[in-house]
């Protein structure tokens, strides 16, 4: 499943990626600098366990959204609301962590899944909206993504809001004993990183190996020989945005479980989510899912490398930010050039992403 | 010369025109002769080359050979009306010609502007002098389609048209309309316009014009130039005549089973409409008249729009969705397999088992068993002789008559009892014909049903049993095989003997 050129061009980026830093190092630190950028570029990514363990955590909620994202391409359907998901997922999580009773495992086990579907049902929901309306399912998804953000922080002001908490909009906390374990003592990776690849792995199995997974295919390579074939073109669609969303939902739930422990607005949703880097993969590599383990690896490097880097030398915020837009423009144009099978049954390849609003979100995510 | 300056002037003068494209001829040997103050009917079947001569003599295309003189402005109405859905039916009008007429004052001139009012002036004249009313403020998506031809012959006559070519302009509208269309036609004629009339419906012909060319297979082969027309005449001259029926049809009416015919039917829809075990049932028709609307609406795509309980094997599936219907053996090969039957950019294999593969590749947990997947589709390769390479080839890779043939294949495999074949033989080269009609009838010989909808006649006699016709979304009674020769067909098709049609109407789209 993993094209050889696909990682070949991966590869190939990130090289550029380490060219453009180090002239933009030179070009505003002076060349001395290029070589202690590096090192911190590289301390940043993977220097200590802390970097690396920082690293696999930040790569959790972009491989899990560029899975879900590239589940939904697969079937044709142009969903860009994974940062509506991840809100509605990471929001219905962290309520249901501090209402559920009972062992921290089960509660645990139960928001992840209450998160989860939560996601779907909210994907599926617009996707339904957009069926009825008659609006291209892209506009309005993206618009739901606005709304999901001015939900979450309007329920959580008005019912959720943690009294202790003063100076922001959060829900509770969860109860300690509910939180995704540490894998690694004293950093900040949590089993969350392993349930995503578990789910990456799982979902690929299900598309390559089963008949939902190949139904799933046909359906995006064709959806009228599909629904010629006897699948219900009203309702599938919708199936497929459950399932997705349901991804998007899950990776909510565990950035909540994992990293901050309650809903807390701006954390998941807003322009500089981490949703967009995730659905940014899944555009420049469409139907991709085990590549995105390296994509999303990628592109969660860019961003703590290049923290370190301005951690260390204080280069200013917008170097990480346009660093990150030069390369996925390069990688838009690397890849667009060898994946015909975006452009199934003659419906257009997706457009080109919004570069660099996703690009500029994984960066001030780490400042 | 006094009694040559008399005589009407001639519009158009096509003689021997021949146009080809890659390797179809559409244009084989095609004379025309356009006389101003006459409306003159161009008809033939589909693929005549009808529209090939239009778009030559409106200057869309040159012949390959041929001479062909054009005297004046010619206006070309197509079938496909061009009116743009969000402007006003006076935009649509001006469209294109907005500086032509452009009387503006200089200031207006040199930034380019548009003087509306002397434009509509223009039209509301235009209007007043041929009849042709339209409501010029209304964006074209709220007027009826009648209303919207007429803003296409207006903006025609606007630039200047003095010869109107008509391509199908009556396959939308209604028999008032059509009366109302034809008032004005012999109006414009009246003030010294030609109008050429493109049609297949020989009573229309028949009433309204003043002369009939016949175009069969891209060559002239009728040329009537004054009335009383014999309407048999014109109907076998389009399809070829009777002695070429015999031809055709002989040997395999020979080789039909009989006896299969016999017994409840297979398919059934309301009583008006079935097929029977061992039978290949025929829908004759232009294209456009409702047949789209008939297979979805069986296939279960259109499932609000029946109101007929609809029967396979005696069970009633009218609620069912497309899947429970194919499961009960109902099977569908689109009009166009590249659009809708077919994933191009799937493998043969994935295309010969679908988005719902048989029960046969269905493994345990849901699993897709590949190797069966691919052994099944070796196997259709082989039966229906595909040529390609490996069955894990592309479908966009396979030449149109082969990806055809994997269709029919598909379709005709385990389970199948009732085939729906819409164009089942379109864009095949003939061998591929012979094999997929080799397909059909051996579905039906081994108890199959077959509902064929197509436009070649030929094919059409050569394979049923029994013959409906339909038009404008009225399907008519069936007539036995036997009873029908190709000109009788041919006068079916021309909107003639319809006597028995109007009283068994066909619950339309």
């Amino acid at each position: 499943m993993i094209d050889a050129r696909r990682v070949l061009t991966i590869v190939l980026v990130a090289v550029l990626g380490l060219a453009v830093v180090a002239v933009l190092l030179a070009a505003l630190q002076g060349v001395d600098q290029v070589a202690p950028g590096f090192a911190s570029f590289f301390a940043g990514i993977g220097g200590t366990d802390t970097a690396l363990a920082s690293t696999a955590r930040t790569m959790t909620p972009i491989l899990l959204i560029a899975v879900s994202a590239s589940v939904s391409i697969r079937a044709g359907l142009f969903d860009v609301g994974q940062v509506g998901q991840y809100v509605i997922g990471g929001l219905a999580a962290a309520t249901a962590g501090t209402v559920l009773p009972g062992p921290g495992v089960v509660v645990a086990i139960g928001s992840l899944l209450i998160g989860a579907l939560a996601g779907g049902i909210w994907a599926s929901a617009i996707g339904g909206l957009a069926v009825a309306t008659r609006v291209q399912l892209v506009v309005l998804t993206l618009i739901a993504n606005y709304f999901a953000d001015g939900l979450a922080r309007f329920i959580t002001r008005t019912t959720l809001q943690d009294p202790d908490a003063h100076s922001i909009v959060a829900t509770r906390m969860i109860p300690q004993d509910a939180w995704l374990p540490v894998l690694i003592p004293r950093t900040s990776l949590h089993l969350g990183f392993v349930i995503a690849i578990a789910v990456t792995v799982v979902v690929w199995a299900v598309v390559r190996y089963t008949v939902a997974g190949h139904r799933l295919t046909m359906y995006g390579r064709n959806p009228r020989f599909a629904t010629l074939a006897g699948v219900d073109s009203r309702r599938y669609p919708l199936t497929v945005l459950l399932g997705s969303g349901s991804i998007t939902g899950l990776a909510g739930a565990i950035e909540v479980f994992g990293v901050y422990h309650r809903f807390q607005d701006g954390t998941l949703g807003g322009p500089s989510s981490v949703a967009w880097t995730g659905l940014t993969a899944a555009i420049l590599i469409p139907s991709g899912l085990l590549i995105m383990l390296p994509a999303a690896f990628f592109l969660a490097a860019l961003t703590t490398g290049l923290a370190g880097v301005q951690r260390d030398i204080g280069i200013t915020a917008g170097m990480g930010t346009l660093v990150q837009g030069v390369l996925i423009v390069i990688a838009a144009v690397a890849l667009s050039r060898q994946t015909p099978r975006a452009r199934t049954a003659g419906r257009p390849a997706p457009a080109p992403p919004p570069a660099r609003e996703p690009a500029m979100s994984a960066v001030k995510e780490e400042s | 010369m006094t009694s040559h300056s008399a005589d009407p002037p001639v519009h158009v003068s096509a003689v021997g025109l021949a146009k080809s494209f890659g390797p179809v001829r559409a244009l084989r040997r095609a004379d025309l002769t356009v006389t101003a103050g006459r409306i003159s009917a161009l008809v033939g079947e589909n693929g005549a080359g009808k529209s090939t001569l239009m778009q030559l003599i409106s200057g869309d295309l040159s012949p390959d050979s041929g001479a062909l003189d054009v005297s004046t402005r010619v206006g070309l109405v197509r079938q496909q009306l061009s009116t743009v859905d969000e402007l006003s039916l006076l935009e649509n009008i001006v469209f294109g010609a907005e500086s032509a007429a452009g009387t503006g004052s200089l200031p207006r001139r040199l930034v380019g502007g548009i003087n509306w009012r002397s434009h509509r002036e223009g039209v509301r004249d235009l209007m007043a002098r041929t009849g042709l009313v339209v409501p010029l403020a209304k964006p074209a998506a709220e007027v009826p389609v009648g209303v919207r031809q007429r803003v296409d012959i207006l903006s025609a006559l606007y630039r200047g048209a003095r010869c109107l070519l008509l391509d199908e302009p009556t396959t939308y509208l209604t028999p008032r309309e059509v009366d109302n269309l034809f008032e004005v036609m012999r109006d414009l004629a009246a003030g010294g316009m030609s109008v050429v009339f493109i049609s297949h419906r020989l009573r229309e012909v028949v009433q309204h014009c003043d002369e009939v060319n016949v175009l069969r297979r891209g060559e002239s082969v009728l040329h009537l130039p004054a009335a009383p027309f014999e309407l048999g005449q014109i109907g076998r001259a389009m399809t070829g005549g009777e002695d070429a029926a015999g031809d055709v049809a002989d040997p395999v009416g020979a080789a039909r089973p009989a006896a299969g015919a016999a017994g409840a039917p297979i398919l059934d829809v309301g009583g008006r409409l079935w097929v029977r075990s061992g039978e290949i049932v025929g829908i004759a028709g232009v294209s456009g008249n409702g047949q789209n609307e008939l297979l979805d609406t069986i296939a279960g795509l259109e499932r609000d729009a029946l109101h007929l309980p609809l029967t396979i094997d005696g069970r009633d599936v009218s609620r069912s969705s497309t899947r429970s219907r194919r499961a009960a053996g109902l099977r569908f090969i689109p009009e166009s397999v590249k659009e809708s039957g077919s994933a191009p950019t799937a493998s043969i294999t994935d295309n010969v088992i679908s988005a719902v593969p048989p029960p046969s590749v269905r493994g345990r947990f849901g699993l897709l068993r590949r190797a069966t997947a691919d052994h099944l589709a070796q196997s259709l390769v082989e039966r229906a002789r595909v040529v390609a390479s490996s069955t894990r080839q592309p479908a966009s890779e396979l030449s149109g008559g082969n990806l055809q043939r994997v269709a029919v294949a598909r379709e005709l495999g385990d389970g199948a009892r009732v085939l729906l074949a819409h164009e089942p033989t379109r864009g095949v080269d003939f061998a591929g014909v012979a094999l997929i009609h080799a397909q059909l009838r051996e579905f039906t010989g081994r108890g199959g049903a077959v509902l064929l909808v197509t436009s070649d006649v030929d094919e059409l006699l050569a394979l049923s049993d029994r013959v409906h016709v339909i038009d404008r979304g009225r399907l008519s009674r069936s007539y036995e095989r036997a009873q029908l020769t190709l000109g009788r067909l041919g006068e079916l098709l021309g909107g003639l003997g319809h006597d028995a049609a109007a009283a068994r109407p066909q619950e339309g789209p």
